[in-house]
């Protein structure tokens, strides 16, 4: 895309409530995670007994848990762990997934159909349940799923990028950098892949969202991160042994996951409207 | 149509294979069986006897051949921790999944359509903006949260419905349920006492479970019939005087359901993963509870069973819809 059609999405994006209230609202979690330190009152993993299962007041606004460790420092910590993991997850996915899709769609052949057939046998496995295999088989661990939901997500965006590849090849200024003699290499790099940039932007957004989600479910069903980290997955599942008597221990873990992924899928939404041709026009 | 069929059909093998082939590689190159079954308390010598046994130092392509082998003749293995056929496993808890999945699908598609519909008829007004708003943030929760809420509401405070489990278990001692389909059972039979109580302990399981894809199918509802009401032959239909029911649900409604019906079979493998999510909330004996159970025990063989047979059925149920495509446009034509 060319900087003066980066403006004009800028300029759609801007206009787009939704995309608006999703950018301000990941902007707000970015600044809780890199502020964590300063923002949360208490140490995430330092317990008091003597005020386990407090429901929130005024020295604790969120309560505390079952070994006294503030609620709300907690999930101020979780801020950093959720983006990040979102982040790495989808990076895991993108290098794999566009690397795999660039070539299957700008070499064909055979090279191709394998690529694609394998990744539409991942496909054919229900998403969560592949991630459970996964990370099964290397061992449960907040690192352990972080590569399960990105190694998932690695078909739709060899897909995507197969796609876009296909059609940007044809084009002229691909056949001109051919003409003077670029290598394949270069010409993926340098001039295939930017242009496939908008509805991969559009993905990893969407991606992220469904990276911090799944990661959450992994954490959940004790698959992902280890006691005591306080990641909003396993902090829900903790606190659902306490949903009777201590039941803000699952409903603010659970709104905080959710906020995390409406804002990512506000924007996401955003993204596509703003990038979309036929509504351009 | 029926060589259409015969041809999807065939061209399923190399897909299930590649499914079998995928599962086989990830359970045998990533792990040790041995050190799996035995742990930390197995001698190294136990450990490279039990190798021994199990073939695992054979050619890879032979440990491959074996497994496909068994599998094709219904063999599974034996569970680890339960030491029974995995097969008899995950067929015995199977039903359960699919009756919890098919109650969440059919909340889904009729949920789904009926919201997308109203937020399309009522574009731009405060029901579209509701609904989308309440639709984006449902496909925004994580299931087991809702679960959980739910649960606290519904169950705990109002005690509107059972907290979880899949019948009262004082009325599980009146009758013999031959399989795992319960609720067919209990209808095709007359059981309506039992019939009423697991419709009362499905619905909170599959209203949480139908959360997300219902708010999916309501957006691409919406979109297809927003798309679908611009085109010349609604406008056609309306410059004929045809009333505005007519016009929705007997000209815009049918083509727009192409999609929405792709998007609904699609639906069923996020349904089938939401499954061991929304299980091991509600303890609902599935598929769910039982990955949960072989995680838990760390038992290779089972959860092997239920990745094979849970994406052999996700690749069954999208050939289904693929098939249905001809039923709904008759312009689409198999050859």
């Amino acid at each position: 895309m060319q900087t003066a059609e980066w403006k004009v999405t800028l300029r759609r994006l801007m206009k787009h409530k939704a995309a608006v209230w999703g950018a301000g609202l990941l902007f707000v979690l970015i600044l809780i995670a890199v502020f964590a330190k300063f923002i949360a009152p208490y140490p995430p993993n330092v317990g008091d007994f003597l005020v386990t299962l407090q429901p929130p007041n005024a020295a604790h606004w969120l309560g505390t848990d079952e070994q006294g460790r503030d609620l709300l420092s907690r999930l101020i910590f979780g801020t950093q762990l959720s983006l990040v993991v979102g982040l790495i997850s989808v990076a895991v996915g993108l290098v794999f997934g566009v690397t795999l899709g660039a070539l299957a769609g700008y070499i064909g052949g055979w090279v191709d159909t394998v690529i694609m057939r394998v990744m539409d046998i991942l496909l054919a496995f229900p998403a969560i349940l592949l991630a459970v295999a996964i990370v099964f088989m290397l061992g449960p661990g907040l690192e352990k799923a972080v590569i399960a939901v990105g190694i998932v997500s690695v078909p739709s965006y060899a897909r995507i990028t197969r796609g876009s590849v296909l059609s940007v090849k044809e084009m002229d200024f691909v056949e001109a950098a051919r003409a003077t003699g670029a290598g394949r290499n270069r010409i993926l790099l340098k001039h295939v892949l930017p242009n496939i940039f908008a509805p991969l932007l559009v993905r990893s957004t969407l991606g992220t969202s469904e990276a911090i989600l799944e990661t959450a479910a992994l954490g959940f069903l004790g698959l992902g991160a280890r006691l005591p980290t306080p990641e909003w997955g396993l902090m829900l599942s903790r606190g659902s042994a306490h949903i009777s008597d201590a039941p803000y221990l699952v409903y603010f873990p659970g709104i905080a996951i959710t906020l995390a992924v409406l804002a990512m899928n506000l924007l996401g939404d955003g993204l596509r409207d703003a990038l979309d041709p036929r509504l351009r026009q | 149509m029926l060589r259409y069929t015969l041809q999807r059909l065939l061209s399923l093998i190399p897909t299930i294979i590649g499914i079998t082939l995928v599962v086989f590689l990830l359970f045998r190159l990533v792990a040790d069986p041995a050190e799996a079954i035995l742990g930390l308390h197995g001698t190294e010598a136990a450990k490279e006897a039990l190798r021994r046994s199990l073939g695992l130092y054979d050619p890879l392509y032979i440990q491959y051949w074996r497994f496909l082998n068994s599998l094709l003749h219904g063999d599974l293995g034996m569970s680890w921790y339960l030491k029974r056929p995995v097969a008899e496993l995950v067929l015995g808890h199977f039903p359960h999944t699919i009756e919890l999945t098919f109650a969440a699908m059919i909340i889904t598609a009729i949920g789904g359509i009926a919201t997308g519909i109203i937020s399309a008829i009522r574009h731009q007004t405060w029901i579209d903006y509701a609904s989308m708003m309440v639709s984006l943030i449902a496909v925004s929760m994580p299931i087991f949260w809702l679960g959980l809420v739910v649960i606290g509401i519904f169950g705990v405070q109002l005690h509107w419905f059972p907290l979880n489990g899949r019948m009262t278990p004082t009325l599980l001692a009146d009758v013999h349920f031959p399989t795992g389909f319960y609720i067919f059972y209990s209808l095709f039979t007359g059981k309506w006492k039992i019939l009423w109580d697991l419709l009362d302990h499905l619905v909170l399981p599959s209203v949480v479970l139908a959360s997300a894809t219902t708010a999916l199918v309501a957006r691409i509802t919406r979109s297809t019939m927003l798309d679908v009401v611009r085109l010349d032959y609604v406008r056609t239909a309306r410059a004929k005087g045809l009333a505005e029911k007519t016009v929705v649900f007997k000209h815009a409604l049918k083509n727009a359901m192409i999609p929405v019906i792709t998007v609904l079979g699609l639906q069923f493998g996020a349904l089938l993963g939401g499954a061991v999510l929304t299980e091991s909330i509600f303890s609902w004996p599935g598929m769910g509870s039982l990955t949960l159970q072989a995680i838990g025990n760390n038992d290779l063989p089972l959860i092997q069973g239920i990745v094979v047979l849970s994406a052999t059925v996700f690749v069954l149920v999208n050939l289904a819809v693929d098939m249905s495509y001809g039923l709904l446009d008759p312009r689409i034509r198999y050859s």
